[in-house]
């Protein structure tokens, strides 16, 4: 695809569990198992899923702060999974990472400006002192703080404020792709939608990509134009926002989309159609990892794994019947 | 910056106790450093018999030119208690400083590389925390030869394991935290933000229980010449005045009061600014 | 798209409604805590009404106040907390007024209580099945009546003979004590299968950290409603659980409505939940109940500035809004709380009044109360 900005093909990460008298490995946690999709340039593609689901593992792999067990990750052509860390610099600069937890993603013994100047330095996107003071001062007005608030420490401000700060840092080094790994989860719904706007407006302002992982529904659907699902370290289903929200073509993302809770007391009201629990990472089902749980579950589910096939336009998923499907969510008939 | 420095002082005020011992302990640290030059320079050797003897048979010699009376050897007690106190509280912060700083050290790299290194670092740790004190402080004697740098050798060598671990254990947890992601994913070398931010983020633990150590090594020091491993019996030093002036303890109780007072006064001292430190720093103290 | 609501929920909004005295009412509850940098004033006259076998939620964001609220009705606050005024009154009773042993007894069998983090209320030596079966071991009765249950099933002479057998208490020792166990057993076993927890037998021995947390929250749920509770408070319990889980959990508590008399209270920050399950909805901001309504009211006629900004600032599932109308600046702090009304600073639409005088908490329509200067209360000759 030409406007394809990253491609991620198979990626699999194991986290091994060591035990014994030498280490050995006794088991992997198979966080992320064979995961391939694409992030078109200027989108944001959210990537969603319960806890365990491994979407947290695909975003650290990509910025490479865990190396992947195995599989690709293209960057303009270039497989960056396998590159040594010295080559990996240049790429560094091109995207960056918004944590989940405002107070503890900032060092609490630096100012902001240190924090902003040691970035920009870092990444080369400024190279000399005085030229980053002045490049600081822009870039925390941009996030809507002051200058004043440049010589303050990380503890003096509130939550919504220090992930303003942590937005400000992401972007000193111009990146194209920011990684945003839950924003919003430890925040107030008010202060989150001062953050959500801003994310938006910076995006439109700077051309930023977006890889948006969260395990809230709507703040996923607010913001994103493409959707993955993830279960258990596979994707389920991928594809345009409205579609996989109102039509999906995989049962576990019917489940999921009926399970959010609408703020509308007009709206039919929740409903649980999966029961029991997400199995353990350690030992996933054989074949379809959701034939545990799938309320239209076949023989052919626990025999062969299902990959992810383009069922409709630009519609993907992985079970061996999505294209008999008709899907309509509650949020579907909520229109 | 200056909330936080406001609270740590309204928790030190909290505990009256604390405050005392913060008093007595920079008071004898400012005696442990000056003094020394206001004491004639001769005190240790200049020795007098006569006077020493008198001592010795019950006299405490107390007056306006000896105000805490004599020695064993007639010398001044209280100059010998200042420069004891110099000599003692200067080997235990080299103890606790040299112990510091091979701890920081293998501690901070032990916990951020992880892996096979800090298997290794660890398990040689272990090695040094497994000394038994007396008997390694004896074999060092033995072997180099009985005097103050053996002597500090010989504790620094066994401090230094707890200071590993605990900053090792701070280490980790800083290592989990996302600002340490954060500064990975801009491409800051591992060594800068080892040094620039994990370890000032780790060390205040650390810092806790070197101030408590003082305490215990000043008690260790004297407790080693009391017992006669280490030092030449002239030098002034708080264990080997007690160990000198304790056959007397019937006859002239003031010969071992003085010095024991002030090996008291400095270790319960320092212990006690170490709870004040250990107090701030308790989260769950704060509100 | 018009859906009519379930005929209980009808029920119980209309109960409040036409006057019936509510089963809990907190009238004025003033909380304060004693800080190092201050005396924050948590709670500034909290005004809250909860009747009969109804739903409330009680919503608000962080700082709010609603989870000291509850802390307060169940006689937990912290050792730095004091209640400055106010009542509490269940079924008549001030709360306020009772000392700290009746106030376990009234934890016991009156107010329940379920927390967001499971793993921090169950004793992690202690298997599951003996926590449940604590609860049942307070109600000599219930465990009484199982136990001749199992003695009459399990054949034994004559009826007189049972029921004495029965009365634990009594003299004999090792027989009173096993049938007493199985008793409880099955007390509780019968609580976790109406709780919806599967395989309650194995369950029973196991511990809390075997469990999932989903699990341990059925779990808890299980040794609330034991007692029959007169209120069941629920504090954001699905706020740490995966979306499927908390859809299986609110379905449960829907089922459990339908069985129990109980009233319930739902703490959480989330509108979803509260349109998913309750009736009536009471919003809170800074120490104050700013809005009360039943709950088509408040998401179609939101009164109070700070509710109407709330629910624009909801990303909404269903509705396309490109921007999010957030509420401008930031939750005040409580040492120094605004003047007046304490969301004055962020309101649109305030005027001097605002600054000097706290609104009082007024009915502007039946069952919608409101707490701003905006609103008149609604004169008896307009009805």
């Amino acid at each position: 695809m030409t406007d394809e900005y990253l491609h991620v093909a198979n990626l699999t990460k194991w986290f091994p569990i060591r035990g014994g008298l030498l280490g050995r490995v006794k088991a992997n946690v198979k966080a992320v198992n064979g995961v391939s999709f694409s992030i078109r340039k200027g989108e944001t593609f959210g990537l969603v899923g319960e806890s365990g689901s491994g979407k947290s593992t695909i975003g650290r792999c990509i910025l490479r702060l865990i190396d992947p067990t195995s599989g690709s990750i293209e960057l303009d052509g270039v497989d960056i999974a396998k590159l040594k860390l010295k080559r990996l610099k240049p790429y560094r600069r091109r995207m960056q990472i918004v944590f989940q937890d405002p107070y503890a993603s900032l060092d609490p013994r630096q100012t902001v400006k240190g924090a902003l100047v040691e970035a920009m330095k870092a990444s080369g996107a400024v190279k000399e002192g005085s030229m980053a003071a002045e490049a600081a001062k822009e870039l925390i007005k941009k996030v809507g703080l002051n200058e004043d608030h440049l010589n303050r420490f990380p503890h003096e401000f509130s939550g919504g404020q220090r992930q303003r700060i942590a937005v400000a840092r992401a972007i000193a080094t111009n990146p194209e792709l920011l990684i945003l790994d839950e924003p919003t989860s430890f925040l107030d719904v008010s202060v989150q939608a001062q953050i959500l706007n801003l994310l938006k407006s910076l995006q439109k302002e700077f051309n930023l990509t977006y890889l948006f992982i969260s395990h809230n529904l709507a703040v996923v659907e607010h913001m994103s134009d493409r959707i993955g699902v993830m279960y258990l370290g596979k994707l389920m289903e991928v594809g345009e926002k409205r579609t996989v929200y109102e039509h999906p073509t995989h049962p576990y993302t019917y489940a999921l989309m009926n399970a959010i809770p609408i703020p509308d007391p007009n709206a039919p009201k929740t409903e649980a159609l999966l029961t029991g629990e997400v199995p353990s990472a350690l030992n996933p089902p054989n074949a379809c990892v959701f034939n545990t749980r799938c309320p239209y579950a076949k023989p052919e589910c626990f025999e062969k794994e299902p990959l992810l096939r383009e069922v409709k336009d630009d519609q993907w998923a992985a079970c061996h019947f999505a294209d008999q499907f008709r899907f309509e969510t509650r949020i579907g008939m909520s229109k | 910056m200056v909330a936080e420095l406001r609270y740590a002082l309204h928790l030190l005020t909290l505990n009256k106790l604390v405050l005392v011992g913060i008093g007595i302990a920079v008071t004898l640290t400012l005696v442990a450093m000056v003094g020394p030059f206001f004491v004639p320079s001769d005190t240790p050797i200049k020795l007098n018999f006569a006077t020493g003897e008198a001592a010795q048979l019950g006299n405490p010699q107390i007056s306006w030119a000896h105000p805490l009376g004599v020695d064993t050897y007639g010398r001044d007690m209280l100059n010998l208690i200042i420069l004891a106190l110099g000599l003692d509280m200067g080997a235990a912060g080299l103890v606790v400083g040299i112990g510091l700083l091979i701890g920081v050290l293998s501690g901070a790299f032990a916990g951020y590389i992880g892996g096979k290194i800090d298997e290794l670092i660890m398990r040689v740790t272990d090695i040094f925390l497994a000394l038994p004190l007396f008997i390694w402080a004896m074999a060092i004697a033995a072997v180099l030869s009985r005097n103050l740098n053996s002597l500090i050798l010989a504790l620094a060598t066994v401090s230094w394991p707890g200071y590993t671990r605990i900053i090792r254990g701070q280490v980790l947890i800083e290592k989990g935290k996302p600002y340490v992601e954060g500064l990975q994913a801009l491409g800051v070398s591992r060594a800068r933000i080892l040094i620039r931010h994990v370890i000032p983020n780790s060390i205040f633990p650390l810092l806790v229980q070197a101030t408590l150590d003082i305490g215990g090594v000043i008690l260790t020091i004297a407790a080693l010449t009391f017992l006669g491993l280490a030092l030449n019996p002239l030098i002034p030093e708080l264990g080997a005045l007690v160990s000198a002036g304790q056959t007397y303890i019937q006859i002239n109780p003031y010969l071992i009061t003085f010095p024991g007072l002030a090996i008291v006064l400095v270790s319960l001292s320092f212990n006690l600014v170490g709870d004040g430190l250990r107090d701030i720093l308790d989260p769950r103290l704060r509100r | 798209m018009t859906r009519l609501s379930q005929s209980s929920e009808i029920e119980a909004a209309g109960a409040v409604e036409s006057g019936e005295k509510p089963v809990l009412e907190i009238k004025d509850l003033r909380v304060n805590f004693q800080t190092y940098a201050g005396v924050v004033k948590a709670l500034d006259g909290v005004m809250l009404r909860v009747g009969k076998g109804e739903a409330l939620g009680l919503v608000g964001e962080s700082g709010c106040g609603k989870s000291v609220t509850a802390a307060t009705v169940e006689g937990l606050l912290p050792d730095n907390a004091s209640v400055v005024g106010g009542q509490i009154l269940l079924n008549g009773v001030d709360l306020l007024k009772k000392t700290k042993k009746q106030m376990r007894d009234v934890r016991v069998n009156d107010v329940a209580i379920v927390f967001q983090d499971p793993m921090t209320f169950l004793n992690p030596v202690l298997t599951i099945g003996t926590q449940i079966s604590e609860v049942f071991d307070m109600e000599e009765e219930v465990v009484d009546r199982e136990a001749a249950k199992i003695l009459q099933e399990e054949g034994h002479a004559s009826t007189n003979e049972t029921s004495q057998n029965a009365s634990v208490g009594a003299k004999r020792g090792k027989p009173k004590r096993a049938l007493r166990k199985k008793a409880l057993r099955r007390l509780s076993v019968e609580a976790m299968t109406k709780v919806g927890l599967t395989d309650p037998e194995r369950l029973f021995d196991e511990y809390p950290h075997e469990l999932s947390g989903g699990m341990r929250q059925r779990a808890m749920i299980a040794m609330a409603i034991a007692r029959n509770p007169v209120v069941f408070m629920a504090d954001e319990i699905t706020t740490a659980l995966d979306v499927t889980m908390q859809a299986q959990i609110l379905d449960l508590l829907r089922t459990l409505r339908r069985e129990f008399e109980s009233s319930i209270l739902i703490i959480t920050h989330d509108m979803g939940v509260v349109a998913s399950i309750c009736d009536r909805v009471a919003v809170m901001y800074a120490g104050s109940v700013v809005e009360t309504a039943e709950i088509h009211e408040i998401f179609n006629k939101p009164l109070h500035p700070y509710t109407q900004g709330l629910l624009k600032a909801i990303p909404h599932v269903v509705k396309e809004n490109e921007t999010l109308d957030s509420v401008p600046g930031s939750v005040p702090d409580l040492i120094y709380p605004p003047s007046g009304c304490r969301f004055h600073p962020r309101c649109s639409y305030a005027w001097d009044l605002c600054q000097q005088q706290k609104p009082p908490h007024i009915e502007t329509q039946p069952g919608h109360w409101v707490e701003c200067h905006l609103y008149k209360e609604e004169k008896k000759s307009d009805r």
